[in-house]
């Protein structure tokens, strides 16, 4: 009767705690933002220069935030489960890097590659001026922790589990490209991508934690790279013309 | 009783297994891989390398069954020890893991002898043995994969491997 008494609290603490263990957990760890350039490189003239007159991306949260999606329980004489979904936003804070940095290094990097133009600081003596507007930019994915117990006479056992879900994140911003003071092209970018999770089968607990980060922060990133080779591909397109 | 559970917890720990993290595949193996649920990272070798020197083709044969007694005894009864046999050793020792010495084994293999799987290795290692140190590096490291990348453009299967590698950097 102890045992049970003593289960049942813990199994109520644990569940009202599990939002703030979880954000506890990811904010020990940081995770990446960066990817691979798999564009072949263009031989061009890229004595055109652009420069990026204005970049705002207030859109991603400064801090990663857990928030309780839902909660079941079975709680029977011999049997119980509790599953306890939760719903994890990426925020700045679980970036070892700052993303508006990080895009315009990407930026930078592959228009080195691909871009027929080259970017410069000067935004004075550029030919081209390029403004960058985020309405949208974010990750974000879904956690379950489970435990199931079995209760046999005075004895009992249990099992506990913890799994991620793929990351889901949506980027959508303006790009306008100008002249001086003549807008040579406007266009909105939108990115989204379910990035698939890994595995579940991990012995260690923080590591399949910090491992959700990273996974939710590769969605962030490759959605990048796409919106980044779309755009690069048109100012190709509108500064020979 | 004592000894009994003395040498049962013993046991227990001396059977787990190596975890392996380099996987030997040729180039026509690599064309059924399923590149987007992956993190493994695969060591690709041409038709060229491995049908050209039996110990190279031995030794890829028996690591696809990871028969790695047999090749340990089959590496060590090899007389020359030319460039094949010390590729083939390096690939040997990346399979079980043993970083320091796929190292060595690497630098007594010929110079661009088998590109791009050497560049590739040394990146592998470079990265491994950093991270054995405690020192994870992976700015330098992702620069050198991309290096690798941009100089063979057209190895497709290169670049998915590459891709993956970034992906293992990023979990790890």
């Amino acid at each position: 009767m102890k045992n049970l008494v003593f289960y049942f609290c813990g199994l109520l603490l644990t569940s009202c705690s599990s939002s703030t263990i979880l954000l506890n957990s990811l904010n020990k760890t940081k995770a990446p933002l960066y990817y691979l350039h798999d564009t072949p490189k263009k031989d061009c003239d890229r004595t055109t220069t652009i420069s990026i007159s204005e970049f705002s991306n207030n859109q991603l949260p400064t801090t990663t935030t857990v928030e309780k999606i839902n909660r079941k329980i079975i709680p029977l004489i011999f049997y119980n489960y509790e599953e306890v979904n939760l719903g994890v936003k990426l925020g700045k804070s679980s970036l070892n890097q700052d993303y508006n940095n990080f895009f315009k290094y990407a930026l930078n990097t592959e228009s080195k590659r691909t871009g027929c133009f080259s970017l410069t600081d000067s935004v004075s003596s550029a030919d081209f001026s390029l403004q960058i507007k985020y309405d949208t930019c974010f990750a974000n994915s879904k956690y379950q922790m489970k435990s199931t117990t079995i209760f046999i006479l005075l004895f009992y056992g249990t099992t506990y589990e913890e799994s991620g879900s793929p990351a889901y994140s949506k980027l959508r911003f303006s790009a306008e490209l100008k002249r001086g003071e003549d807008v040579i092209f406007t266009k909105n970018y939108l990115a989204d991508r379910v990035q698939p999770f890994i595995s579940n089968n991990y012995k260690d607990i923080n590591k399949l934690r910090s491992d959700f980060l990273v996974n939710m922060a590769e969605s962030l990133s490759l959605n990048t790279k796409d919106c980044i080779e779309l755009l690069i591909q048109d100012i190709n397109d509108n500064i020979n013309n | 009783m004592k000894r009994a559970i003395f040498i049962l917890f013993f046991l227990s720990f001396s059977c787990v297994p190596t975890e392996y993290k380099y996987f030997v595949r040729t180039y026509n193996e690599l064309q059924n891989i399923n590149w987007e649920r992956n993190i493994l990272n695969y060591l690709p070798l041409s038709d060229d390398i491995v049908y050209e020197s039996t110990v190279i083709r031995r030794t890829v044969s028996l690591l696809q069954t990871q028969s790695f007694s047999k090749l340990k005894v089959y590496l060590s009864q090899q007389q020359e020890k030319d460039s094949d046999f010390y590729f083939a050793q390096t690939l040997y020792l990346m399979a079980k893991a043993d970083y320091s010495n796929a190292w060595l084994s690497l630098e007594a293999v010929d110079k661009n002898k088998y590109e791009p799987i050497q560049s590739l290795i040394s990146i592998d290692l470079t990265y491994e043995l950093n991270k054995k140190r405690g020192f994870n590096d992976y700015v330098r490291i992702l620069d050198s994969y991309q290096t690798l990348l941009d100089n063979y453009p057209n190895d497709n299967a290169l670049r998915n491997i590459i891709a993956l590698r970034t992906r293992y950097i990023r979990y790890n």
